[in-house]
C-alpha cells in the first residue's frame, strides 16, 4: 500500500508539473538554436581528452570516454577514443593541456575530422553539507569546433549534481529518458559525466548516420524554450534577478535570463540521491554560487575565447536570446562581454536588434554530399 | 484499497489527457545496440593494467559486435576498432587486422586515421596498397 501511494504522488507531482512547464515555454525550432551544425553539416566528430581545469587530478581519466556513445547514437562518427588516445601517446603528446593546444587545422589533416569536441571541466567537487547529506557536482563545458574553418557550431554548459539527503525533491522533466544508467545504482563521477553529456547532447541534430528518416529532416522540430525575460522598454531588455549568494563579486548584478528546457530538477534516484540538472543557453535557472560564472572561457587554437553561457551565437557570432516569439540580439564589448546596466527597474541589457522567429532564415535542409 | 487504486488511476488519467500534446512526436529508436559498453570502457579506461577488466572489456566488444549482427544493425563507430586494437594487443594481430579494415569499411571517415593507427602497429609497408587514395585523400 505505501509503495503504491509513493508511486502515485511522484507520478501526480511530475505530471502536475509537466503541465505547468507547458505554459511558460515557447517552441523554437532546432534551425534557430543549432543554424551552424545545420549548416555545417558535420559528419565525424574527433573528441578530445577532457581539459581539467579543477583540482581533481583523476578528473580526466573518469570522465573518459564517456561522451563517444552519447554523441554516436545521434548519427556523428566518433573516433575511437580509445585508439585516439594511444595514437597522441605514441606521438609523445599524452597530457591534454597539450593535445588542447594542437592548432585545429593539424587535427583535421592527421584526422580528416569535420568537427572537433573540446570538453572543460569545470567543476568536479564533493561537498559535505552539515546535517544534510552531501552533494557531488559536476559541470562541463562543451565546445563542438568546425574543423576546416575553426568556427565554434556550438557551446553548453551543463551542470549535473548529486544530492544524498532524506529530503525528498520534486520532480520536473526529463525522466532519465536517454539515460542508460541504473538509477538506484549510487551516483558517482562515472554516471554523473553520462548524464552531462546526454543533457548537452540531446538536442543536437540528428547527424548522418541516424538514417535518411531522421537526418536533416529535424531542423523544423521545436524544443521548448523558456524565458525569464520581465520586460523590453524602450531599447532596454530587463531581466529577472535573482538573490545570489556571498561569493558572486558584488561588483556584477545577477540575473537570469531565457533559456530553455529544464532537463531535471529534484530528479528523485534512490532512497537517497537527489540529481539536479541544467543546461545552458537551455536552462533558466542560476543556482546561487554558480551565478559569478556568466562567462565560459575556453582555450581554442591558442586563444581564449569568451562566451557567455546564457546567450547564443548567430552565424555572425553575435550574442542573442530567445523570448517567446522575439529574437533579441544585445550590445557586447570588443571582449565579448556583454553590456548589462542597471536602473530603478531592474537588471537590463541594450537591445541593438530584434527579429522575430518567423523571419530567422534556416540553413537549407540538404544533405551532405558523400565524400 | 482497491477503490482508493481506481480513484487514484482516474485522477492520473486526467492528468495525461491534460497534458496530451499532438506536437510530442515517439522518441527516436536507438540507433546501435551497445550493451554495456559504457560502463565497461570506463572500468578499462581506468585499469588499463589490470588482465581482468582487459578481458572484460574485449568480451563486451565482441558482445556488441554480435549483437549488431544479430539484430542486423550497423556496429556501433570505433568499436570495430576498439575490438581490433584487444585482439592485436592479445597477439593476435592477423584478425585484428580484419577488424581494423572493417572500421574503414563500415565508417569511411575513419580512413585517415585508421591508416595512421595501423602503420604504427604494423610498419609503414602494411598499407602501400592504399597508399595511392591516402595520398588523393589529402588533395
Amino acid at each position: 500500500m505505501s509503495k503504491i501511494s509513493l508511486l502515485s504522488i511522484l507520478l501526480i507531482t511530475f505530471l502536475f508539473i509537466g503541465c505547468t512547464g507547458q505554459q511558460v515555454a515557447t517552441d523554437v525550432p532546432k534551425g534557430i538554436l543549432y543554424t551552424k551544425i545545420y549548416k555545417s553539416k558535420p559528419k565525424s566528430v574527433l573528441v578530445l581528452p577532457a581539459l581539467n581545469t579543477t583540482t581533481s587530478a583523476n578528473a580526466t581519466d573518469v570522465y573518459g570516454y564517456t561522451i563517444s556513445k552519447v554523441l554516436s547514437e545521434k548519427g556523428y562518427y566518433v573516433f575511437p577514443p580509445m585508439l585516439v588516445d594511444k595514437f597522441f601517446k605514441s606521438e609523445n603528446i599524452s597530457d591534454a593541456e597539450l593535445i588542447r593546444k594542437i592548432p585545429i587545422s593539424k587535427l583535421n589533416e592527421v584526422f580528416d575530422c569535420d568537427a572537433v569536441l573540446y570538453v572543460d571541466i569545470k567543476s568536479w567537487d564533493t561537498k559535505a553539507m552539515p546535517l544534510i547529506g552531501s552533494s557531488v557536482e559536476v559541470i562541463l563545458t562543451y565546445t563542438l569546433v568546425d574543423a576546416k574553418t575553426g568556427d565554434i557550431l556550438m557551446q553548453k554548459y551543463t551542470s549535473v549534481k548529486s544530492s544524498k539527503s532524506m529530503s525528498f525533491g520534486s520532480i520536473t522533466g526529463l525522466i532519465a529518458s536517454a539515460i542508460d544508467v541504473a538509477l538506484n545504482a549510487s551516483i558517482d563521477y562515472h554516471t554523473l559525466s553520462i548524464m552531462a553529456n546526454t543533457n548537452a547532447f540531446e538536442n543536437i541534430p540528428y547527424g548522418y548516420y541516424t538514417g535518411d528518416e531522421y537526418y536533416m529532416n529535424d531542423i523544423s522540430d521545436t524544443i521548448p524554450i523558456y524565458t525569464s525575460v520581465k520586460k523590453i522598454d524602450a531599447g532596454k531588455l530587463y531581466v529577472n534577478s535573482v538573490t545570489t549568494s556571498k561569493d558572486t563579486p558584488s561588483d556584477k548584478s545577477s540575473f537570469v535570463i531565457s533559456g530553455g528546457t529544464i532537463v531535471g530538477e529534484g530528479l528523485k534516484t534512490s532512497s537517497s540521491d537527489t540529481l539536479s540538472m541544467y543546461n545552458d543557453p537551455n536552462g533558466l535557472i542560476i543556482i546561487n554560487n554558480l551565478a559569478s560564472e556568466y562567462y565560459t572561457t575556453t582555450l581554442l587554437n591558442g586563444v581564449n575565447v569568451l562566451r557567455n553561457r546564457y546567450f547564443l551565437y548567430d552565424l555572425a557570432n553575435e550574442p542573442f536570446i530567445i523570448d517567446h516569439d522575439k529574437i533579441i540580439y544585445v550590445q557586447y564589448n570588443t571582449d565579448g562581454t556583454i553590456v548589462v546596466n542597471k536602473d530603478s527597474d531592474g537588471v537590463y541589457f541594450n537591445i541593438t536588434k530584434m527579429l522575430n522567429t518567423q523571419d530567422w532564415i534556416l540553413p537549407s535542409k540538404e544533405k551532405s554530399s558523400k565524400k | 484499497m482497491k477503490q482508493y487504486i481506481h480513484l487514484l488511476s482516474i485522477i492520473v488519467a486526467l492528468f495525461i489527457t491534460g497534458c496530451a500534446n499532438d506536437n510530442i512526436k515517439p522518441p527516436k529508436e536507438p540507433t546501435y545496440e551497445w550493451c554495456e559498453y559504457t560502463i565497461k570502457s570506463g572500468d578499462y579506461g581506468l585499469n588499463e593494467a589490470n588482465s581482468e577488466k582487459f578481458e572484460q572489456y574485449k568480451e563486451e566488444l565482441k558482445k556488441v559486435i554480435d549483437k549488431a549482427n544479430e539484430t542486423k544493425k550497423r556496429i556501433p563507430p570505433g568499436i570495430c576498432a576498439e575490438y581490433g586494437y584487444m585482439l592485436y594487443q592479445s597477439g593476435k594481430s592477423e584478425s585484428a587486422r580484419e577488424y581494423f579494415d572493417k572500421e574503414v569499411l563500415l565508417y569511411p571517415e575513419s580512413k585517415r586515421f585508421m591508416k595512421q593507427f595501423v602503420e604504427k602497429l604494423y610498419g609503414k609497408a602494411s598499407t602501400t596498397q592504399t597508399k595511392e587514395s591516402h595520398i588523393k585523400d589529402k588533395k
